[in-house]
């Protein structure tokens, strides 16, 4: 018999907020957290807006705690803190009452110190000699050293987990695949529940010039830190954030036995591919419909039933209008299309890459538990190709049943997540 | 749940590339022979760890109509990982692929390992630059694709992009239980109705000094040397009387200390064998890791006395990776597919407790151990049980 599986604790680490109630009344408010932004040292490079997390605030909230202190990447500091706050969140002393418990996480781009192959220099150039000579003073904190499974396993070592541990790289899906994975895993009755999510950080110098390289972040100066248009005619790329957002998931048996009342219920998730280039989404998307349309036959859910979608909506030209037409292809039945809510949390949180789907999730599960959808913030001049309500500009208040959050990855890589209100 | 019931999933279309071929057949006769040995690793030097290894041939994918920059800016792992895929398409019916059956793509893939900056731009530079001159170096000399490059996931765009692969997908990094994670999460794909058939493949990380740093950091400990590789194979569902080879039981789980892992892979084979609703005693071949760390070692030790106590000195226990190398991800499934191959053989081949290597038959009800412990302790085990009309006496 398969088990409901049941949201009963979040947590989250971005730059709009350290815990979900801030985030959700940023959100809400329509507040940003995309600001001015250089690299550490250069001063003219191209990208200048990003969404960090404030590590002043960072160190207040969380400073504490020594085993943040030891030498680690940023996007595995950020996922430890967000996994302590949705245990601390769901009332979870000691996760190990809790039965069988896995940890599955999204993680992309490991954060790498140039530092560590400048000490392969020499006088005559670089030698692979003197690197491992001097590899005593390889950065410990680096994904050189650490592997892109280290929130993974620092989440299940710090925590004594003894279910499944899995790290999933789908790009920009890979916290949206987590999620519906440890999801799963629940619902098969394989494990009692699954700490689910994604951590990431790009703001550094090797990652900013790759994603620069391939022309996805704006770089434009037009608009300051209303940057991230998804779905307006003048939008120009994303804006890169960086942050983590955890939730736990419970099997209804598990929940009941603590009697917690769940924020949400995952009932579906579905994944796709483009099969089209590895640098555009299929413009007719073909991909994000065909990931919609297995999440909700997942979850033996009717397109009619679904009243918000937490879109992907990243803010480049490709995206938005292609995630538009797989909107449209999945619920053309009445034009249901017409009467759905669309909103692009992006818009004001930037995009946290691989991490982006788990404050999204978080986003979409607040949406069904209190019937408030966020706004698409900065959306004045809406592009014709982008026709849908994209709740522009102000948060609206409606009952949401249903809702999907949509992340699409590099590639086409694609995730989507079905998300109930909790009924008992 | 039980990953067998009114179906099974069956494993078709074995593809293996590793340093002593193409196929799972040369790979056999490899272990048999133990003719072939790892080769001096290029500028190696008495500060590396190891001073051989066994790598591949560089890849020619032109072939696949692949667009040529996309090649150039793509990783060793990300061609590897392409052409593991062709090696297992290649040998569908074409009527399989045109009648609109969704096939998914499930990978075990390595951390990227390349050098950030990379050696061309180091070669560039006598002294450390400051921070600007560095930003501006690898501005100006970093290729337009290579944030792609960095990405790990680019290497199952690549494959869904060139064979049109639509269906749903996971993608596990970065040690040796991602490969059997794939193969569990691809097998589960078909079970629960989410494709018709699904994709797997697992690919080492290159031999490269990155991938020895990047061991000597996670406490490597081991006489085996570094190999490359990549082994594919497709799952399709089948009716239960079919003969075969199909996954039968699995089991995942984690431990963090020596006495925590120990358990810990000896509870996910427990959890296999329960849900294959096998006992120990009809186990007749374990395939298992070359653990590189010593506690993995020991727990790996620990876990198979716990089980096969009564067989403890003559467990029928192989690893393949002591004529390739160690491979990573693409260990365990290499060994599923040695397996597959020995239960179609009717043969199978064991490790001596002198070191030597012994083939003889692989008889009655046939049922397989595949079991992988990644570095930081997520172990993973598989079932795998065979049904052939004829095994073949000998090779």
């Amino acid at each position: 018999m398969p088990s409901r599986v049941f949201v009963t604790g979040m947590g989250v680490v971005c730059g709009l907020g350290l815990d979900w109630p801030t985030l959700w009344s940023n959100l809400l408010a329509g507040r940003s957290a995309i600001r001015p932004w250089q690299l550490p040292g250069i001063t003219d490079f191209p990208v200048r807006y990003a969404a960090p997390v404030d590590d002043h605030d960072f160190a207040k909230r969380f400073g504490d705690l020594p085993h943040l202190k030891q030498p680690m990447e940023r996007r595995v500091r950020f996922g430890l803190a967000a996994t302590l706050d949705a245990l601390a969140d769901a009332g979870v002393k000691n996760v190990s009452t809790l039965g069988t418990v896995g940890v599955a996480v999204g993680s992309g781009v490991p954060e790498r110190d140039p530092d560590d192959f400048l000490l392969a220099l020499t006088a005559q150039g670089p030698r692979w000699d003197e690197l491992f000579r001097n590899k005593a003073h390889l950065n410990p904190g680096t994904g050189l050293t650490c592997g892109n499974d280290a929130l993974a396993m620092r989440i299940a070592a710090h925590h004594c987990l003894k279910g499944p541990v899995l790290n999933i790289s789908t790009a920009c899906a890979g916290a949206t695949h987590a999620i519906g994975l440890g999801f799963r895993m629940i619902r098969r009755n394989e494990v009692s529940a699954m700490l689910v999510g994604g951590a990431d950080s790009v703001l550094n110098l090797p990652t900013m010039v790759g994603l620069h390289l391939l022309g996805a972040p704006s770089i434009s100066d037009q608009f300051g830190d209303r940057l991230c248009r998804p779905f307006d005619k003048d939008r120009s790329g994303f804006v890169a954030a960086e942050g983590a957002g955890m939730l736990l998931l419970e099997s209804e048996q598990c929940a009941q036995a603590r009697g917690v009342t769940p924020y949400a219920e995952i009932v579906g998730f579905g994944s796709s591919m483009d099969a089209y280039r590895i640098t555009a989404p299929h413009p007719s998307g073909t991909g994000a419909a065909l990931s919609m349309q297995r999440a909700l036959s997942d979850a033996h859910v009717e397109p009619t039933a679904v009243t918000c979608i937490n879109a992907h909506g990243t803010s480049t030209p490709l995206n938005d209008p292609a995630e538009t037409l797989a909107i449209k292809t999945i619920f053309a039945t009445d034009q249901h299309y017409q009467r759905l809510m669309v909103t692009a949390n992006k818009s004001m949180l930037g995009h946290l890459i691989a991490a982006a789907g788990a404050p999204e999730c978080i986003a979409t599960v607040l949406s069904v538990r209190e019937g408030k959808i966020p706004p698409t913030i900065n959306l004045e001049n809406p592009d014709p190709a982008c026709d849908l309500d994209y709740v522009p500009n102000t948060a609206r208040q409606k009952m949401v049943p249903v809702a999907l959050s949509n992340s699409f990855g590099f590639g086409g890589l694609n995730a989507t997540l079905v998300v109930r209100r909790y009924e008992n | 749940m039980r990953i067998q019931s009114s179906q099974k999933i069956y494993l078709e279309y074995p593809g293996l590339y590793s340093s002593v071929g193409i196929g799972t057949n040369p790979l056999w006769q490899a272990l048999r022979t133990e003719s072939i040995g790892p080769q001096p690793l290029e500028g190696a030097s008495e500060y590396w760890p190891q001073q051989q290894a066994y790598p591949i041939q560089n890849l020619n994918l032109s072939f696949l109509g692949v667009d040529r920059k996309t090649l150039r800016t793509m990783t060793r792992q990300s061609h590897l990982a392409l052409y593991g895929a062709r090696l297992s398409l290649a040998q569908m019916a074409p009527s399989i692929k045109q009648n609109g059956h969704t096939c998914g793509l499930y990978l075990g893939l390595p951390t990227v390992d390349e050098e950030i900056p990379s050696w061309s731009v180091l070669e560039r530079l006598e002294t450390r630059p400051s921070l600007e001159d560095l930003a501006t170096l690898f501005l100006r000399e970093t290729p337009p694709f290579s944030g792609l490059t960095f990405l790990n996931s680019s290497a199952c765009a690549h494959i869904s992009a060139t064979f049109e692969l639509t269906g749903a997908l996971a993608t596990f990094s970065p040690f040796s239980d991602a490969g059997l994670q794939a193969l569990i999460e691809g097998a589960l794909s078909l079970v629960e109705n989410e494709n018709d058939m699904a994709l797997v493949g697992a690919v080492s990380p290159g031999v490269t000094p990155v991938r020895i740093l990047q061991y000597d950091a996670l406490a490597w400990h081991s006489p085996q040397y570094l190999g490359e590789g990549v082994a594919s194979l497709m799952l399709r569902k089948g009716d239960t009387t079919e003969s075969g080879v199909w996954i039968a039981g699995y089991g995942r789980t984690f431990g963090t200390t020596l006495d925590d892992r120990a358990d810990a892979l000896s509870h996910a084979i427990a959890q296999a064998l329960d849900m294959a609703k096998v006992h120990p005693s009809d186990i007749h071949w374990i395939l298992a890791d070359s653990p590189w760390t010593e506690i993995n070692r020991q727990a790996q030790h620990h876990a198979l006395e716990t089980h096969f106590m009564e067989r403890r000195n003559a467990l029928p226990i192989l690893s393949a990776e002591r004529v390739t190398g160690i491979l990573g991800p693409a260990q365990p499934l290499m060994h599923v597919l040695l397996a597959q191959h020995g239960m179609r053989q009717g043969r199978r081949l064991l490790q001596n407790p002198d070191g030597t290597l012994q083939e003889e038959a692989l008889i009655g009800e046939q049922s397989v151990l595949v079991i992988a412990c990644g570095v930081y302790g997520q172990c993973v085990a598989v079932i795998l049980q065979g049904r052939h009309p004829c095994p073949r006496a000998s090779l």
